[in-house]
Order: structure tokens, then C-alpha cells, then sequence
């Protein structure tokens, strides 16, 4: 998730994003890792 | 070629300086500055010294944004590695592939998320249905527009030529079909 440009070249992703309104971080993340996903990653807001 | 010498002779040049500086040196988020190759804030090549002094004194604030910008909370950090982003926009994870995002995608979707996204390097087909998006409403819109052109280039064609502008000296009768339409409807 650190190279998230290579989205664009060979790898795949799911974003939940945090206005979602059912978004629960922990829920979110555990989600992620049940289905299947590796190298979760926390993304920032700038503000 | 006057004004070109004119812009020459004024303006200062880029001052080549020994010590590298680092690849991608930030100096607001989203430039970058290539590396030994710079230009002074003013003085020609004339003044190297008071160049270089100030070429010290950028890089020294340079640095120290850098260092700013470092200490700071980064934007991206796993999730194994405890620190947050002070505002968390979103939470990502990877997939090994299409088929694998698939399947995830469908379980995502099941549980009622509404703000989620899937990256992908190219188009997957049926992964809008995976995702539970509904149908594009640009089909719609370009059907309409497609319309109000058609009938819109018909009526321009046959009001000015039919009724503004009819022409005798034709062969072929002023209300006929525009030429334009005639393959397609006459033949």
C-alpha cells in the first residue's frame, strides 16, 4: 500500500473510507483481513 | 532577437553548485527539485559568491522543512506499525488479484458500505456489479444529446433551405430531403 501508484501497473486495492457511514476503524480493518487482504494500511486526511 | 539578448542579459542564470543536493529535496509538497542545478534568488553568474551564500542559506531552510515534514504524522503508515495519520481519510488493504478483489468486493458490498472504493490497474468486468453500483446515467445523457443534434442539424438544414432560402434553380423539389439525410432515408 506504501507504492499505492502501482494501481495503476500490476496490484489491487480496496479502500474503505472514513465518511462511510457505517465506517468503524476497527470493524474496517478486521474486514479487510477476512477477506483477504495484506499490507493494510492507514490513509491520512491533509487537513 | 533583440528582446531574446535583452532577457538574456537581465535575467539571471542557473548557477551550477558542487555539492549535490538530494534527489528529491521538498520544497513545497508536490515540487521537487532536480538535483546540483539550481537558480539564485537574484545576482547573475557575476556574483558567485553572494550565490552561493544564498545557495547555503535555501538549502539550510530546505532542510529544516524537510525535517518538518518528517517529524510530522505521516499520511500513509500501516497498519502493523501503530502510528496514525492525525486525521484518518480511509483504510486500504492490498489484494493478490482480480479474482481475489472480486470475491472481496462482493463481501464489501453485502455489508451495506457505501464510501468504499476498488483500484485497480485495468478495467475487470463485472466488478461494478461486485461493487453493487448502479447503471451509469451517461448512456442516458448521450442518447439525449445525440437527439436534440439530429433534429436540431434536420431542421437547420431544411428551414433555411425549404423555407428562409428555397432555391428553384434544384432538381429535385425544395421540400425534398436535405441532401445531407438523402442516402440515409430516400436512398
Amino acid at each position: 500500500m506504501e507504492d499505492f501508484t502501482r494501481a495503476t501497473h500490476d496490484k489491487f486495492f480496496i479502500v474503505i473510507e472514513a465518511n462511510d457511514p457505517r465506517f468503524n476503524e476497527k470493524t474496517a480493518i478486521d474486514l479487510l483481513r477476512e477477506i483477504g487482504g495484506t499490507n493494510l494500511t492507514y490513509i491520512g486526511d491533509e487537513e | 532577437m533583440i528582446a531574446i539578448a535583452e532577457i538574456r542579459s537581465v535575467l539571471p542564470e542557473p548557477i551550477r553548485t558542487n555539492r549535490p543536493l538530494s534527489r528529491k529535496t521538498v520544497l513545497n509538497p508536490g515540487v521537487t527539485m532536480s538535483d546540483n542545478f539550481h537558480l539564485p534568488i537574484s545576482g547573475g553568474p557575476d556574483n558567485l559568491l553572494s550565490g552561493c551564500a544564498k545557495r547555503t542559506g535555501s538549502c539550510f531552510s530546505i532542510s529544516l522543512k524537510e525535517d518538518s515534514l518528517m517529524s510530522a504524522n505521516p499520511l500513509v503508515s500501516t497498519v502493523d506499525s501503530g502510528t496514525k495519520p492525525q486525521t484518518l481519510y480511509a483504510v486500504g488493504a492490498e489484494f493478490s488479484g482480480p479474482k481475489a478483489l472480486y470475491a472481496a468486493a462482493e463481501r464489501v458490498r453485502d455489508l451495506g458500505y457505501k464510501g468504499w472504493d476498488c483500484y485497480t490497474p485495468y478495467y475487470i468486468h463485472g466488478l461494478d456489479k461486485a461493487m453493487g453500483l448502479k447503471k451509469s446515467l451517461v448512456g442516458l445523457f448521450t442518447f439525449a444529446g445525440g437527439l436534440t443534434g439530429l433534429t436540431g442539424g434536420f431542421l437547420l438544414i431544411t428551414i433555411t433551405s425549404v423555407y428562409v432560402y428555397p432555391w428553384t434553380r434544384r432538381p429535385s423539389p425544395t421540400s425534398a430531403c436535405p441532401v445531407s439525410c438523402r442516402s440515409l432515408t430516400c436512398s
